[in-house]
């Protein structure tokens, strides 16, 4: 059984339907990609998967559990988080407080826990503040665990999103547009980064338009245009098909990617 | 039935007043998106400002020329006066946490109101009873007087000139855009500052005039009546959606006519309770007011 | 994560406020109590104002239902106070459950206007005596002395001490909120609602958690306002009261203790200290609640953030 299947999902904005009966199916441990042209539609399947919006048509299943229509928060408690295209961090707050943000569905302290102190306390904070340093080593993160988040450069702030993306210890983790503002180093390092999530058994679903990168780790793409999935396949298949190559390169006044 | 109507008109007379003051708000928080706590304060000035003038020039103008020059003076004092506040409370906050500017506005508010009641002391002032002729119209057992004639016609006249200007003018499409996107505007050769001015002249004259009309149809005016006039009109801009100008002028005079209607009919010692729970039925059922337009999130 | 030198401040503040009242004439005492108290209320706004974001102005209905039950309970109904303390708590949590619920979705300003609507509702009922039990616009006098044991807290040194104890109990639950997994999820709320939710933040409830611990501390602070005066009235719980805690908590510093209580030091204690000047003292204040917004847009001690335990850093 698929790890997350969408199932005919439609979503409708005022007349214009952005994405349009939209099947896929991400097996457990792959890394998946969605790619398309601007306004094709991807990041409106994320949000809809994470629960951001309702789709009006289909179904969304996890793990065999309908969760079309559930609102952010349960779909996060059931193992799938996200990051932004434009990055959303607690810019405010320190970035070790911020992948601490993670640990909330993890850690098991109750809403009395916020008045009175009890021994379970301690224990439970001591716990996930030790998550949240072994979260900050694997991204190279530790000497920076004091500093606000939002003064942070791009690519840090990249890295503290995911890193606090991970410590909610997702089964699927959802990536929208990973490198994008990256420079070529801080690419490279995001595959090797992006590889090593899989290794810790992950399942990976990512929008990118940086095709190299794309073709370089998804073991599974779906090419979207105006809503609609106009190909699927592995990454070989995908660079050669002609449909695709039009969608991308078919009008002259087309961005280069 | 003619209790009705008669309801219907004084509802329409407080309701224009409302409008009046409501727009000074609107406008305001289309371009800043900040409570200007401050406004209904400058109306009260402005009420005050009007019976000095009134009373300097009382016997050596016509009525009619009296009542002309009193409301472009102060207009025009109330508008300086709508400058000074955003350039000296406002400005340097531009670009401070939004709730700052909402204290700020507070402290102004403070400002003012305590510097009315220094100058003219804290007991009521009274305006002169036959500011306006007191003449009745009778109409099949309506009544329905000069001045509320008066306040009816000018505040239509005013509204229709400001949605024109808002609508057809230059300047006024570079304030829609500012309230739609103020660094959009600003990278469209767009003269913000220049527009933010404006809206608070504009938003405080209309308030002047509104100060006035409380001044000359209620007549007992007091240095902390901005809050209370300050509120309902602001309860009126909510009400028809914030930052929408036509919905300020619905939501003013629906709030007048829900006004009257309660005190004719119910109770006027729980008038004020009404008028807000009115204002949170509204808020729970449509977030963005009668006219309000919803504004979703980019994720 | 307190560490040693807050809890030193710490340990000053209470020293100085402990030795304070056998220094002060009778008439200070009464202001400093009332400032004890207005903390407590303030600190109680920050948690629903400054960490978890939502504009609330209609504070002084969850303040104004607590004193008015201990009032009521206790003159109408003849309640021992101590037995009117649990209903003062429990009251204003259920009530600001009730308010809340239905608008907590809104945008900030429109959030702000309906609970300065709430907050209207409530001064005019109270005013208009409903269910008889209110008093009216003068409100209910006479109200009894605490009594625990045999105990009377009738002096007013010893109420003084009571608000105090109070203030102590309000720091330790916000100390212990603020260093837990609610505490944090409140301000993540804030500084980015939708990305909270994407972690698994249940932001409604974490919302709707924050008005009822804040009206919870708010409606124990009420108690101790109807002991200090013996009596409630309408006009110390209308809308004019919730502005003052909302700037207290703005002027002094949002998610900031030492903000807030130096907020309610500057808001309230410092005016009554130049009475003398009567009816110029509040211009001043104006102009100076302008001028701290300008040149401290955060309040006066802004809230730091980055409290984390030092082991996570350490190898």
């Amino acid at each position: 059984m698929a790890l997350l299947e969408l199932d005919n999902v439609t979503k409708i904005f005022g007349g214009l339907v952005a994405v349009d009966s939209l099947s896929i199916s991400i097996e457990k441990g792959m890394i998946y990609g969605i790619i398309g042209p601007n306004g094709a539609g991807k990041t409106t399947v994320f949000n809809c998967i994470t629960g951001v919006y309702k789709p009006e048509k289909g179904k969304i299943i996890f793990k065999g559990k309908d969760i079309t229509g559930l609102s952010p928060h349960k779909i996060a408690n059931m193992g799938i988080t996200r990051t932004f295209q434009t990055i959303r961090l607690f810019g405010e707050m320190s970035v070790a407080e911020n992948i601490m943000s993670g640990r909330h569905s993890k850690s098991r302290q109750k809403w009395w826990h916020g008045i009175i102190h009890t021994p379970f306390y301690y224990k439970d904070e001591k716990e996930n503040w030790l998550k949240v340093r072994e979260y900050m080593e694997l991204f190279g993160l530790t000497h920076l665990a004091r500093m606000t988040a939002g003064s942070q450069p791009y690519g840090i702030q990249r890295k503290i999103e995911m890193a606090r993306a991970l410590a909610t210890e997702p089964e699927l983790l959802i990536l929208d547009e990973p490198a994008a503002g990256l420079n070529d180093k801080e690419r490279l390092e995001l595959l090797e980064t992006i590889r090593k999530i899989r290794g810790m058994g992950i399942t990976i679903l990512l929008i990118e338009h940086n095709m190299d990168l794309v073709m370089n780790i998804t073991e599974y793409i779906s090419v979207l245009n105006f809503g609609k999935k106009i190909a699927e396949g592995k990454p070989e298949e995908i660079q050669n098909n002609p449909v695709v190559i039009e969608a991308y390169l078919g009008k002259e006044d087309e961005d280069e990617f | 039935m003619e209790i009705f109507l008669q309801q219907l008109v004084n509802g329409l007379t407080i309701g224009s007043i409302y409008a009046l003051v409501a727009l000074g708000y609107t406008m305001v928080y289309g371009v800043l998106k900040l409570i200007n706590f401050a406004h209904g304060d400058l109306v009260a000035l402005s009420a005050y400002i009007g019976l000095v003038i009134l009373m300097q020039l009382a016997g050596v103008l016509s009525p009619a020329l009296l009542i002309l020059i009193t409301f472009i003076s102060t207009m025009v004092i109330t508008a300086i006066g709508g400058i000074v506040l955003e350039r000296a409370a406002y400005r340097p906050l531009r670009r401070a946490p939004r709730l700052s500017a909402v204290v700020s506005a507070l402290g102004a508010s403070m400002v003012i109101e305590n510097g009315i009641m220094l100058i003219w002391g804290p007991m009521p002032k009274i305006y002169p009873a036959s500011v306006v002729p007191n003449i009745n119209f009778d109409l099949h057992g309506v009544y329905i007087s000069l001045m509320q004639i008066l306040v009816l016609v000018i505040s239509l006249v005013l509204m229709v000139a400001l949605y024109l200007f808002v609508n057809r003018t230059k300047l006024g499409t570079a304030m829609r855009a500012c309230a739609i996107d103020q660094d959009a505007a600003r990278l469209m050769g767009i003269d913000v500052d220049k527009v933010i001015v404006t809206t608070f002249v504009i938003g405080s004259a209309l308030g002047a005039v509104g100060g006035l009309f409380i001044g000359m149809y209620y007549r007992g005016i007091t240095f902390n009546m901005g809050w209370i006039y300050g509120l309902n009109a602001f309860v009126a801009a909510i009400i028809g959606g914030i930052g929408n100008i036509p919905g300020a002028m619905l939501g003013g005079m629906l709030l007048g006519i829900f006004n009257a209607f309660i005190s004719g009919y119910i109770s006027s010692s729980w008038s004020m309770a009404l008028t807000y729970v009115l204002l949170i039925i509204i808020m729970i059922f449509r977030p963005t007011g009668i006219l309000g337009e919803r504004v979703a999130e980019k994720v | 994560m307190m560490n040693t030198k807050n809890a030193l401040y710490y340990g000053i503040f209470f020293l100085v406020l402990t030795v304070l009242p056998f220094f002060l004439t009778s008439n200070w005492i009464s202001v400093m109590t009332t400032f004890l108290i207005y903390s407590v209320v303030s600190l109680s706004q920050d948690i629903v104002l400054g960490r978890a974001g939502m504009f609330d102005m209609g504070h002084a209905i969850f303040f104004g239902l607590g004193a008015y039950s201990t009032a009521i309970l206790n003159m109408v109904y003849g309640w021992p106070i101590v037995a009117t303390i649990p209903v003062a708590i429990i009251l204003p949590i259920i009530a600001s459950i009730l308010l809340a619920a239905p608008i907590i979705h809104l945008r900030g300003d429109y959030l702000l206007v309906t609970t300065i609507g709430f907050n209207i509702v409530f001064t005019q009922a109270l005013k208009n005596n409903v269910f008889g039990i209110t008093g009216g616009p003068n409100g209910i006098f006479g109200v009894e002395p605490l009594k625990i044991f045999s105990i009377t807290f009738a002096s007013q040194k010893s109420i003084y001490f009571l608000a105090l104890f109070i203030l102590l109990l309000t720091l330790a639950i916000i100390h212990n909120l603020e260093t837990s997994k609610p505490g944090r999820a409140l301000h993540y709320l804030n500084l980015d609602s939708l990305a909270s939710e994407c972690i698994g933040i249940n932001t409604r409830f974490y919302r709707l958690y924050a008005f009822a611990l804040s009206a919870a501390i708010a409606g124990l602070a009420g108690v101790v306002f109807t002991l200090q005066f013996s009596a409630v009235s309408p006009g110390a719980f209308n809308f004019i009261q919730s502005v003052l805690f909302f700037t207290i908590v703005l002027v002094g510093g949002p998610s900031s203790i030492p903000g807030v209580l130096l907020g309610t030091f500057f808001m309230f204690v410092v005016p009554e200290m130049f009475r003398q000047f009567a009816e110029a003292r509040y211009l001043v204040f104006g102009v100076a609640m302008i001028l701290i917004m300008i040149w401290r847009p955060k309040g006066i001690w802004p809230v730091k953030f980055g409290r984390i335990p030092n082991y996570i850093t350490k190898e």
